[in-house]
C-alpha cells in the first residue's frame, strides 16, 4: 500500500519535466512573437540605427529565436532571469523578489483568513443542515464570490475610507505595509472571496460523516457541538479538505490583480500587469513560466493526495 | 449517482428534460426570485435596442450629476447618461452570454466531453492534453497575458479587413468577439472533463449496451440515453461558466484589453471610477451599475446553489 503511493507519486512526478518543457516553449513563443521590437523600449524612440543594431546584439535579438530559446532556459535553470527592459539596470530575480515580499504576506493572510472561516461556516452549515440559518450563511457569503473582486474592494473603500473613515484609502509603505491598518481593506476582499467554496465543499464531506455511527454516539454522549466538530468531524475529513486547499490558495490570489491595482499596492500581480503593458519581455517570461510550474506542480501533488486519500482514483486514470 | 437517477425518471416523463428542470427551479420560492432578475437583466440589454438615448454623447454642462428625473442613473465625469451605457453594458453582457451557451463555451465543452468519454482512444488523448495544457496555466494570469499580448495584432488583423473590420470596429463588435473567444478557448476545460467522466460510466451501464445490441447508432445513444443523464450536469457547469465568463468580461475591460471606449461596460465603468476622488465625489458611478451586474452574477450562482438542494430534495421525495 505503502510503497503503491510511492510509485504513484514518482510517476506523477516524472511528468513535471514534460511539462515544463511544453510550457516554457510556449510562453516563450506567445512572448517572442508578440508584437513590437523589444529594441524599441530600450534603445527609446530617437536611436539611431547603429544604437540599435548595437543593442540587439547586445541581448541576442538577432539571433534565432530557438538559439534565443536554449540560451534563455540554461540562465533560467541558474535562477537568472535576465534584466529587465523597463528598469535597465535591475535584474528580474530581484524586482520580483521585493514584490514577492509585498504579496505573499497579503495573499498568505488572506487565505489563512478564508480558508479558516470557510471551514466554520461549513461546519456550521453542516450542523444546523435544512433550517434557514444554513441557507442564510452560505447565501450570504456567496454575496462576497458573486461580485467581482475589483468591484468588492471599491465598495469597501466607499463604505470604511471615504464615509464612515475607518480605515485608509490606500496602501501604506512597502512589505512593512502588512502591520498598518491599511492591510484590512485588501485582506477583507481576497479572503471574502472564497469563504463560500470552502464552506460548500466542507458541508459536502462532512454531511456524510454526520450520519456515521460514531457520531451519533457521540451525539448520543451528550457531547458540545463543538467537541463533535473538531474531534469527530473535521479529523475524518481532514484529508479529503488537503486536496483542496492548495487549489484554493490560487483562488485567495488571483483577486490580488484588481486589488492592487485598486488599492495601490507595490505587489507581484501590479508589477506583472505594468509589465504586460509596459513589454517589458523578460519579466513576462519569467512570471508566465514561474507561475504556470507553481500551478502544474501543485495540480500534481494534488493528484497525489487524491490517491493518498482514495487509492481507487488510479483506477479511474 | 443521484443525480443521475433523479434525470433518468425525468426524461420519463413527458416534458423534456430541460423544461422539467426549469419548472423544479420555478417552484423553488428562493430560486424564483432570482430567475426573475435574471430576466429583468435580459430584458434591461434588450430595452437598449429601443432606447432613444446615445451611450456616448458628451453634455460637459450636465457632467457629475447624481440620479435625478432627467438622468436616472445621473451622469458621469464627461456627462454621459448613466442609464443608458447601463443598458447598453447589459446588453454586452446578455449577448456574451447568449453566444457562450449558444456557440462558445457550452457546446465545446459537452461536444468534446462526451466524444471524449464516448469514443475515448486517440481523440481523447488529444482533447484531454489540450485540456491539461489550459488547467497548468494559472487562468486569470493566462487570460490577461494573452489578450494583451495578441490585442495589437488582433486590432491589426481586423483593421486590415477594409468596410467590414471598420464596421466590426466602430460597433464594437471586434472587442466582444475577441472576449468571446478567449473566453471560449479556457471554459471548456473544466466541464468537459466533468462530462468525459460521466459520459464513461454512462457508457459502461448496461442499457447503453443494450441499445448498441438492438442495433443503435451511435449518434441516437449518444442523444437518446447519453445526454439526457448529463443535464443536471450541464445546468450546474452553464451556470458557473456564464458567472465566469462575466467576470472575464469585466477583468479585461477593467485593464483595457476587453470592451473599449466609446462603448461602454461594466468593466470599463469600474475602471473609471478606481480612484478614491472619483469614489468619493461620484459614488453613484459605481453603486448603481455595480449592484446592477451584482445582483445579476449573484443571482446566477444562487441558482447554482439552489440547484443541489433542489436536486437534493428532489431525489430524496423520489426515493420516500
Amino acid at each position: 500500500m505503502r510503497s503503491e503511493v510511492v510509485f504513484y507519486a514518482f510517476k506523477r512526478l516524472a511528468i513535471f519535466p514534460i511539462y515544463f518543457l511544453v510550457f516554457s516553449i510556449l510562453i516563450f513563443s506567445v512572448v517572442m512573437y508578440a508584437p513590437g521590437d523589444p529594441v524599441d523600449i530600450i534603445a527609446g524612440p530617437t536611436a539611431s540605427e547603429e544604437t540599435r543594431q548595437l543593442i540587439s546584439k547586445e541581448y541576442g535579438f538577432d539571433r534565432p529565436v530557438y538559439e534565443q530559446y536554449i540560451s534563455y532556459m540554461g540562465d533560467f535553470m541558474r535562477l537568472d532571469f535576465g534584466n529587465s527592459l523597463r528598469f535597465s539596470d535591475r535584474s528580474v530575480g530581484e524586482l520580483l523578489w521585493e514584490r514577492v515580499q509585498v504579496s505573499a504576506p497579503l495573499g498568505l493572510v488572506a487565505s489563512v483568513i478564508g480558508v479558516f472561516l470557510g471551514i466554520l461556516v461549513g461546519l456550521f452549515a453542516t450542523f444546523k443542515r435544512g433550517t434557514w440559518l444554513d441557507t442564510v450563511l452560505l447565501s450570504g457569503f456567496l454575496v462576497f464570490a458573486a461580485i467581482p473582486s475589483l468591484l468588492l474592494i471599491q465598495f469597501f473603500i466607499l463604505l470604511f475610507s471615504l464615509k464612515l473613515g475607518w480605515l485608509p484609502a490606500g496602501w501604506q509603505g512597502g512589505w512593512e505595509g502588512i502591520f498598518t491598518t491599511s492591510a484590512i481593506i485588501p485582506i477583507l476582499t481576497l479572503s471574502l472571496v472564497g469563504v463560500v467554496g470552502m464552506a460548500r465543499f466542507i458541508r459536502t464531506i462532512t454531511l456524510g460523516i454526520m450520519d456515521e455511527q460514531y457520531v451519533r454516539t457521540a451525539k448520543a454522549k451528550g457531547l458540545h457541538p463543538a467537541k463533535i466538530a473538531t474531534r469527530y468531524v473535521l479529523r475524518n475529513a481532514w484529508l479529503p479538505l488537503m486536496t483542496v486547499l492548495i487549489p484554493i490558495f490560487f483562488t485567495f490570489f488571483e483577486g490580488s490583480f484588481f486589488v492592487e491595482q485598486i488599492y495601490g499596492i507595490p505587489g507581484l500581480a501590479r508589477f506583472t500587469i505594468d509589465s504586460v503593458f509596459g513589454r517589458d519581455y523578460p519579466v513576462i517570461l519569467a512570471v508566465g513560466i514561474l507561475g504556470s510550474m507553481l500551478s502544474i506542480f501543485t495540480i500534481l501533488v494534488v493528484d497525489i493526495l487524491y490517491f493518498v486519500a482514495d487509492p481507487r482514483v488510479s483506477l479511474k486514470r | 449517482m443521484e443525480k443521475v437517477s433523479a434525470t433518468a425518471e425525468m426524461s420519463k416523463r413527458k416534458r423534456s428534460v430541460l423544461s422539467e428542470l426549469f419548472f423544479l427551479m420555478w417552484k423553488d420560492r428562493l430560486a424564483r426570485p432570482a430567475m426573475v432578475y435574471i430576466a429583468l437583466f435580459f430584458a434591461l440589454g434588450i430595452l437598449s435596442f429601443f432606447w432613444s438615448g446615445d451611450y456616448a454623447a458628451q453634455n460637459l454642462a450636465e457632467a457629475r450629476q447624481g440620479p435625478s428625473l432627467g438622468h436616472w442613473f445621473g451622469t458621469d465625469i464627461l456627462g454621459r447618461d448613466m442609464f443608458t451605457r447601463v443598458l447598453y453594458a447589459a446588453r454586452i453582457t446578455g449577448v456574451l452570454v447568449i453566444m457562450t451557451a449558444l456557440l462558445g463555451g457550452m457546446p465545446l465543452a459537452i461536444a468534446l466531453g462526451v466524444i471524449a468519454g464516448y469514443f475515448g482512444g486517440k481523440a481523447e488523448a488529444i482533447i484531454m492534453r489540450i485540456g491539461e495544457i489550459f488547467i497548468g496555466i494559472p487562468t486569470l494570469l493566462f487570460i490577461l497575458l494573452f489578450t494583451a499580448i495578441a490585442r495589437p495584432r488582433y486590432d491589426d488583423l481586423i483593421f486590415n479587413l477594409g468596410p467590414v473590420g471598420e464596421w466590426v470596429i466602430k460597433t464594437g463588435v471586434a472587442d466582444l468577439a475577441l472576449i468571446f473567444l478567449v473566453t471560449s478557448m479556457i471554459f471548456w476545460v473544466g466541464p468537459a472533463r466533468m462530462y468525459r467522466s460521466q459520459v464513461m460510466s454512462i457508457r459502461d451501464s448496461a442499457f447503453v449496451e443494450s441499445a448498441k445490441m438492438l442495433g443503435a447508432s451511435n449518434g441516437r445513444i449518444i442523444f437518446r440515453h447519453i445526454l439526457p443523464q448529463l443535464y443536471t450536469y450541464i445546468a450546474h457547469s452553464a451556470l458557473l461558466m456564464f458567472a465566469g465568463v462575466i467576470g472575464t468580461e469585466i477583468a479585461l475591460s477593467f485593464f483595457g484589453i476587453g470592451i473599449r471606449a466609446p462603448h461602454p461596460s461594466f468593466g470599463a465603468m469600474f475602471s473609471e471610477t478606481a480612484s478614491s476622488r472619483i469614489l468619493n465625489s461620484m459614488p453613484h458611478l459605481v453603486v448603481i451599475p455595480g449592484l446592477i451586474v451584482g445582483l445579476f452574477l449573484f443571482s446566477i450562482l444562487f441558482l447554482e446553489l439552489r440547484l443541489t438542494r433542489i436536486l437534493a430534495s428532489e431525489h430524496e421525495r423520489e426515493a420516500s
